[in-house]
């Protein structure tokens, strides 16, 4: 596609086809493919990517009968909601300590968006969390525990890279960011994404990183804001395997 | 010839259009190609298995009940019912009436868009999801952390930078440069799949 585009109209495509423009940015950009029909073929491309994200989650454990029960739902026939069996998985002890971490979470958001009120944002931000906490807790195989001077942390890793971190660090200076790395043997640290922690202390991230489920080693460092393609500062954390 | 009692073979707009005709087996089919990756939409989206349940059955009785108002020229009918599971899996984790009307609005104007361009979404939606793995792989951690925080937490770019310290231009580049970059990913996969 040859389209010319300036970044701050390719942002806008963006953000439209990820459906999270705001009301002003959604009448600019329906302005412009007005303007300009051959944006909407970027348009399209752009929000097909977007949906094609969902092929890439692993497969989950369906409940039990559930077919059944969203197609009587779904046609009338079962108007009340029928409860999901919960998982038949044995439950693992560190999978029933990160249920109960789950939940404490909850109230910790719970909590925040009582004292804090309008912070909308940072509440939507610890949901996704706890929900991270709950999905990869159900299918880690193993936690790694990271600890040093600066702080303590946990690992919890699936086979297929889905991971999640938590961790406990001191507060951040202006400018600065924690980024976790993966290093598998000998090799390069690997960056595995940056993160913060809220006013207690607390950082969690979670993503899918096949890295994830073959490293040997797992640091965190300080690094500057936006991170580093490798560590500059010495681990505040780590743990190995 | 196809068997008509076979309808695994049969696409998702004519499974739809039995839909519309009340057929209750072609919701069964669809639900055997969608359901699954419905509910790991929701899933992933509200992490409560059974919110997620809960938003799978909301999904397939909206199909019940709306898929006449689906243009099956569209070609894009598994787009469309998955675009429902994740405005539905966000909407029920934040509750906020508001946004889901807004969604719905642009959910309409989604499939507008997808009638008008939908080879184009075609073509990236035949990627299978190992080359999707692939090809987010190639990204650097925080792109791939905007995308995800977007797209299945269905937050604003305010609210990603917010809740990550980072100014908002910063995010607005990492989504710009993330998604496109996948798309060109995508795009090569495909055309090396067609050598």
């Amino acid at each position: 596609m040859n389209t010319q585009l300036s970044d701050n109209e390719l942002d806008l495509l963006v953000a439209y086809a990820l459906n999270i423009a705001d009301l002003d940015e959604t009448v600019e950009v329906e302005r412009m493919l007005r303007q300009r029909p051959e944006l909407r073929q970027v348009l399209a491309e752009l929000r097909a990517t977007g949906d094609a994200l969902p092929d890439a989650l692993p497969e989950p454990v369906v409940p039990d009968g559930m077919r059944q029960r969203v197609l009587d739902y779904a046609v009338g026939r079962a108007p009340a909601r029928a409860a999901a069996k919960k998982p038949t998985a044995t439950p693992r002890p560190w999978g029933r300590l990160f249920g109960a971490l789950s939940g404490a979470l909850a109230l910790a958001v719970l909590a925040l968006a009582l004292q804090l009120g309008g912070l909308r944002a940072q509440v939507a931000a610890l949901q996704m969390q706890r929900n991270a906490v709950v999905t990869v807790a159900a299918r880690a195989n193993g936690a790694l525990a990271m600890a040093g001077t600066g702080g303590s942390g946990t690992l919890l890793r699936a086979d297929d890279g889905a991971y999640m971190l938590a961790a406990r660090l001191p507060q951040l200076e202006a400018g600065r960011i924690y980024q976790l790395w993966f290093i598998e043997g000998q090799a390069a640290p690997a960056s595995a994404g940056t993160f913060i922690v809220d006013e207690t202390g607390y950082g969690i991230i979670s993503q899918v990183d096949a890295r994830a489920a073959t490293a040997t080693t797992v640091a965190v460092t300080n690094e500057p804001s936006g991170g580093s393609p490798g560590p500059t500062t010495p681990s505040v954390i780590a743990g190995t395997k | 010839m196809t068997d008509v009692n076979d309808l695994t073979q049969l696409t998702d707009e004519a499974l739809l259009q039995l839909v519309i005709r009340r057929s209750e087996r072609a919701l069964g089919a669809l639900y055997d190609r969608y359901g699954r990756v419905s509910y790991a939409i929701a899933l992933r989206v509200t992490g409560d298995r059974q919110t997620a349940e809960e938003v799978v059955q909301d999904v397939f009785q909206q199909i019940w009940q709306t898929a006449s108002g689906f243009r099956a020229e569209s070609g894009a009918a598994g787009t469309w019912l998955m675009s429902i599971a994740r405005h539905r899996a966000i909407d029920a984790t934040r509750s906020k009436r508001e946004r889901a009307r807004t969604r719905e609005s642009m959910l309409e104007e989604s499939r507008i868009d997808e009638r008008r361009d939908g080879p184009e979404a075609e073509v990236v939606r035949r990627s299978t999801g190992e080359d999707i793995r692939s090809a987010l792989a190639t990204l650097p951690p925080a792109q791939r952390q905007a995308i995800d925080m977007a797209y299945f937490g269905g937050l604003s770019r305010p609210e990603i930078a917010q809740a990550l310290g980072e100014p908002v231009g910063t995010i607005k580049a990492r989504l710009r440069l993330g998604l496109t970059k996948l798309r060109d990913a995508l795009a090569h996969y495909d055309e090396t799949e067609s050598i």
